[in-house]
């Protein structure tokens, strides 16, 4: 008689994976599938991921939805991803261990993406005390310098909204030209696809296109708020350096041949954050 | 007579930015700055003018406004001290006596 060796998971993979069961999900050979959703472990990162509408533009109909969700390119596809760093709901996990009525972190993050790849908040979401933010949020977070760029990030707290908003550039030039434009749209498509939770997009309001970078943290659970916190303004300080590159495509003063040739878009092989 | 000073209405090209007129201490190198970010700290934004003025970034820089003389605080956002259009700044190396 042979017997197979039997692999030990992880306490907290079981639970995980109960849950999952649970809530309808059923195995995979890429991970778990239900309810219109795809979950998986990427990396460091607990991925979860549904389908991109064909007809919307992944720089502009992402924008102010509420959650982490964003488009991705997987080959010449397009997928909504909304991605949580593992390392945050771990510690969470591993905090909660002694309070049994808490909802487990894991069951947070599996509602608040359900309920967001739906559009709407969770039910039961508070929005945090605009106290609670600024005891977590230094000031100074706020403002990048890089060079001889100045960026402020935007907090948007407001009645069911949680969102960290920073302009690249304010203000496109209407005379923008469209080989410009293109290679404007590859550069944050590409830096969209690469860097986890940012979105980049191209925000239009009265009659002005402005380059924008936003983290939606509508729906966080209460347990995660503060590290998620940390690591946007974190993954929004990276993506503002940016704006040397956005900003030398968007100056229509500057001649280049180089911008005139159009871009050739290049598929996302992996269909996953790089970074 | 008497005249009345008119000052312009906008003061900004973009929502929450901040445009105005900054030198350096020599008076031959100067910007129009029309997309800084009104919330940023004046520290924050000395440093970045310095890097486009061409200026060492590895030393302290203060910024005065050339109207009534006054250095503008760093740790302040910029908006709260630069409340008019056409404001004209100077950047100065920050001294430190005594």
């Amino acid at each position: 008689m042979t017997t197979q060796p039997t692999s030990r998971v992880p306490a907290h993979l079981e639970e995980r994976y109960a849950l999952l069961r649970q809530r309808g999900f059923e195995r995979h050979a890429d991970g778990w599938h239900g309810n219109g959703l795809e979950f998986q472990i990427a990396g460091s990162w607990l991925q979860f991921k549904t389908e991109w509408h064909a007809n919307a533009d992944p720089l502009s109909d992402h924008l102010d939805k509420p959650g982490l969700w964003k488009p991705v390119r997987a080959g010449r596809q397009l997928r909504r991803v909304f991605n949580v760093q593992e390392s945050v709901v771990g510690a969470s996990e591993h905090a909660a261990l002694l309070d049994e009525t808490e909802r487990k972190p894991f069951e947070s993050v599996l509602d608040w993406a359900a309920d967001t790849a739906a559009g709407v908040a969770p039910v039961d979401w508070a929005l945090p005390g605009r106290d609670a933010i600024d005891a977590c949020l230094p000031k100074a977070r706020l403002t990048i310098v890089h060079r001889s760029y100045t960026r402020q990030v935007e907090l948007i707290h407001a009645a069911g909204r949680l969102a960290l908003r920073g302009t690249l550039l304010s203000k496109l030039p209407v005379e923008l030209p469209e080989f410009r434009l293109r290679w404007l749209r590859a550069l944050l498509l590409e830096a969209q696809d690469d860097n986890h939770l940012v979105r980049l997009g191209l925000a239009r309001d009265r009659g002005q296109t402005a380059v924008v970078t936003e983290i939606d943290l509508t729906g966080v659970p209460a347990a995660l708020f503060e590290p998620m916190l940390s690591t946007s303004l974190d993954a929004l300080r990276w993506v503002a350096l940016l704006v040397e590159s956005a900003d030398f495509i968007a100056e229509t003063g500057t001649v280049s041949r180089a911008l005139e040739i159009c871009p050739v878009t290049q598929p996302n092989p992996l269909g996953d954050p790089r970074k | 007579m008497t005249t009345e000073e008119v000052l312009p209405t906008t003061r900004s090209v973009g929502p929450g930015t901040v445009s105005f007129t900054a030198r350096d201490i020599t008076g031959l190198n100067e910007i129009t700055v029309t997309d800084m970010p009104g919330a940023a700290p004046v520290g924050d934004v000395a440093r970045s003018l310095a890097n486009r003025l061409n200026l060492p970034t590895d030393v302290p820089w203060s910024l005065r406004n050339d109207r009534s003389g006054e250095y503008l605080k760093d740790d302040a956002d910029l908006a709260s001290q630069v409340p008019e259009a056409g404001s004209k700044l100077t950047i100065t190396p920050r001294t430190h006596l005594g």
